[in-house]
């Protein structure tokens, strides 16, 4: 349970830093004016320091975990990181059109329960910039799975999946290395 | 890497996180095996096998196809097991999850200062030494050690030492050299009998009237009692029944150098 929360945030607090930067970049607005203006401002900073801590830490706690499952063989294979990228976009277009800290609030718990109830808590683009890539990945046995996986080059033939280590994240997604 | 499901309302569920292995790796370099035979008992230290297990018609699907463990679900705490399947290297472990395995297991937990306590732990499978079946891939041999246990894991494999049905047990006892008397039926016939009766069925049918002759003599020779009138067996009861067919099967004998007569529980034919 707890690492299903830690996954979501992690998924998704970057909706909470683009409506920071943005306040302070774009609107030229000072950052303790900002901080100040839902009244607590020690426990704001600190709540930005801990999301963006777990945000980058929580994907590589993940990628050095326990081996606990294998694939031995693929049918088909299908690229799916373009499938999640405009998902994740859609929160920067919404957190800049938010006005003030309460609304931000009120709509991060809101995307927060929407991933955390779906089970696509694991996309997070930390993993792209690891090297990892998303598929869709169809058993030899015909069981679909979502895998998160690194490889030297992308896979594009589901003759290349053979005897996969991988780490369980949840009911139908997994984390490895080839 | 080995992975541990769990059989529960048709289905295989995954139990996450357990790589250790369960059973012990080289328990099959431990025993001897002997080819099924329902004729045949299996002796301490012995396990029976039945070999090409994935041609015969009582195979299941996990073990012909490869294993993913990924493609199974995750088990939820609250459900119904009915038998675990531990794999691993190719090896398959089937064990049955029965009531005394789920019970609260209570310990006497010895510590350091001579200091005992009483511990009961809920919530656990507890696990025995020799798992009811091993099915060995590569080899393609199953291994077990009771048929009535592993009926759970393949359905149809009951078949092998079955019971006979009543339609066969009526024809039997109604068979042109059988009689019945002091009212024996065919719900009277015990269990053992009913399963002696599956097995010689062949024999049953290809009855003579000189095997009959030889027959009385035969139980004659053992048992000192007749069981044959007006060229016909008389059966009256469960134990008369028991001679009748251990004589079909041949199961009287003397022994070479001591010259005892005794009843054969276990055969084993000789192919020399």
């Amino acid at each position: 349970m707890l690492n299903r929360i830690l996954n979501t945030v992690s998924a998704t607090w970057i909706f909470v830093i683009i409506f920071y930067v943005y306040r302070v970049y774009d609107k030229n607005e000072c950052s303790i004016k900002i901080m100040h203006e839902s009244g607590y401002y020690i426990f704001n900073i600190l709540f930005l320091i801990i999301g963006t801590l777990v945000m980058v830490f929580i994907p590589i706690y993940i990628t050095e975990h326990k081996i606990t499952d294998n694939l031995d063989k693929a049918k088909l294979i299908e690229l799916a990181d373009n499938s999640f990228l405009p998902s994740y976009l859609g929160y920067f277009f919404v957190a800049i059109s938010i006005d003030n800290v309460s609304t931000m609030e009120i709509f991060y718990a809101i995307i927060f329960i929407f991933t955390f109830v779906s089970g696509v808590e694991y996309f997070n683009p930390i993993f792209l910039i690891m090297g990892y890539h998303i598929y869709k990945i169809e058993s030899d046995t015909g069981v679909q799975n979502i895998i998160i996986l690194k490889s030297k080059s992308v896979i594009r033939n589901s003759e290349e999946i053979s005897n996969l280590k991988l780490y369980r994240i949840n009911n139908l997604t997994y984390i490895g290395r080839k | 890497m080995s992975a541990t499901l769990i059989q529960s309302e048709g289905q295989y569920y995954s139990m996450p996180g357990l790589d250790q292995d369960l059973f012990t790796p080289n328990l099959l370099e431990q025993v001897d095996f002997i080819e099924y035979d329902p004729h045949t008992l299996c002796e301490d230290g012995e396990m029976y096998s039945i070999s090409e297990f994935s041609k015969s018609k009582f195979t299941i699907d996990i073990i012909m196809k490869t294993f993913n463990s990924s493609d199974y679900n995750l088990l939820k705490k609250n459900q119904s097991k009915k038998y675990i399947l531990h794999i691993t290297e190719n090896i398959y472990y089937f064990n049955r999850i029965t009531k005394n395995m789920i019970r609260p297991q209570k310990f006497i937990g010895i510590f350091d200062k001579d200091e005992y306590e009483y511990k009961s732990v809920k919530n656990v499978i507890s696990i025995p030494s020799k798992p009811d079946a091993i099915y060995d891939k590569e080899k393609d041999i199953l291994y077990f050690l009771k048929l009535e246990n592993i009926k759970a894991f393949f359905p149809e494999i009951e078949s092998l030492y079955r019971e006979a049905t009543e339609k066969e047990v009526g024809d039997f006892l109604n068979s042109k050299f059988i009689k019945t008397g002091n009212k024996f039926k065919s719900e009277d016939v015990k269990v053992l009998n009913r399963k002696k009766i599956a097995l010689n069925l062949k024999q049953i049918s290809e009855l003579t009237e000189a095997d009959i002759r030889n027959l009385d003599d035969y139980i004659k020779r053992y048992m000192h009692e007749s069981h044959v009138e007006d060229g016909k067996i008389i059966i009256d009861s469960n134990k008369t029944l028991t001679t009748i067919l251990n004589a079909l099967d041949e199961r009287f004998y003397t022994t070479e150098l001591h010259h005892e007569p005794r009843v054969a529980n276990s055969i084993k034919k000789l192919t020399v």
